[in-house]
């Protein structure tokens, strides 16, 4: 069997020989009435007045440009802050990285703990070294609470070398 | 083109992209408007038109860009509302307005305002053709299409609007003439 294809198409509009549409008579009507009710409406209601669209147009481009240079100041704000939020967290994460391999240092090796001490020594260590000379006191000058008082301070202190002597 | 004298051109075109506003949103200060915004968009974009077309077909061109956009915006507005709401609101599609004022109801007698509810091809091809008088070539220019789509539009576009009035004369038929009126005293 021959293949005998045929476009169809529907919606196509039915036309005159000159090319004009051919409406039956009531949506000929319809038309007519559109056209009536056009001219109807447009005469009640006719444009006001012409406006100035040269003005309106320069009004709406100088309210435009102020609103291009507002967000341009707010865009140009925001990036400045974020800048220095920025700086802020470099400056913060350089001094934590700076800090951190001598710590690491500190909990990980032993050996390097040995030789780390002596840098953290001089603030702890001259404790001792600075400490005042030894004083004498004589037990029989005290009274009872003062004597209590010097027991309870030679219990606490015990880095420094205290001695009783009859 | 050169440069365009926008207020002489104004005062050329103003007045019937006015009333192709006027028949198209329906009521005279939404058409006031578009037309305005219309010359507004020809200010920015006026060294865009190369003169290929006339400058009207290319105005309308414009107005029915603007147009479709605000009933985009419309619909997406009743369609929030109907959400807020969970009301059924009548007809998305029909043409906003203030339903009160005498413009808006002398707008709804005619047949515009059922032109509203049709598609937006067959609504403009209308709007172009029946009251701008556009030929079929024009007609074709400004929505950019084929001049067999157009006739089609236009020829589609009646026969809906005729199947609009026939589905309103049965609705006005079944409904009751007073439905708040208490008839019983009648009997």
């Amino acid at each position: 069997m021959r293949f005998d294809p045929r476009l169809i198409h529907p919606d196509d509009a039915p036309l005159r020989a000159d090319g004009e549409l051919d409406l039956p008579d009531d949506l000929a009507a319809l038309a007519g009435q559109l056209a009536d009710d056009a001219a109807h409406l447009s005469a009640r209601y006719p444009a006001d007045r012409i406006p100035q669209i040269a003005l309106a147009a320069e009004l709406v481009d100088s309210a435009e440009r102020i609103k291009r240079r507002a967000w341009r100041h707010a865009a140009l704000a925001i990036g400045a802050s974020l800048a220095s939020v920025a700086a802020v967290v470099l400056t913060v994460s350089l001094a934590l990285r700076n800090r951190e391999p001598i710590d690491a240092e500190l909990v990980t090796s032993p050996d390097s703990l040995a030789t780390t001490v002596p840098l953290v020594a001089p603030t702890t260590v001259p404790v001792s070294l600075t400490a005042p000379p030894p004083t004498t006191l004589s037990l029989g000058e005290l009274s009872g609470p003062e004597m209590e008082a010097l027991f309870d301070l030679l219990q606490h202190d015990h880095e420094r070398a205290s001695s009783i002597a009859f | 083109m050169g440069q365009l004298n926008l207020d002489e051109t104004a005062r050329q075109h103003f007045a019937r992209i006015h009333r192709a506003a006027l028949v198209l949103c329906g009521n005279p200060w939404d058409a006031d408007d578009l037309a305005q915004e219309t010359f507004l968009v020809l200010s920015r974009q006026g060294n865009n038109f190369e003169g290929r077309s006339s400058l009207y077909t290319w105005l309308y061109g414009i107005l029915l860009n603007l147009d479709r956009r605000e009933r985009r915006r419309f619909g997406m507005r009743r369609r929030k509302l109907r959400v807020l709401w969970d009301n059924q609101l009548a007809d998305v599609n029909a043409t906003p307005g203030a339903d009160a004022a005498a413009e808006v109801a002398e707008w709804k007698k005619s047949l515009w305002a059922r032109v509203a509810k049709l598609p937006d091809g067959q609504r403009q091809a209308l709007v172009l053709r029946f009251s701008e008088g556009l030929r079929y070539e024009e007609i074709a220019e400004v929505l950019e299409c084929p001049l067999g789509t157009v006739k089609s539009r236009i020829f589609h576009g009646l026969a809906g609007l005729r199947r609009i009035l026939v589905q309103e004369g049965e609705d006005a038929r079944q409904l009751p003439a007073h439905p708040g009126e208490d008839l019983s005293h009648a009997v």
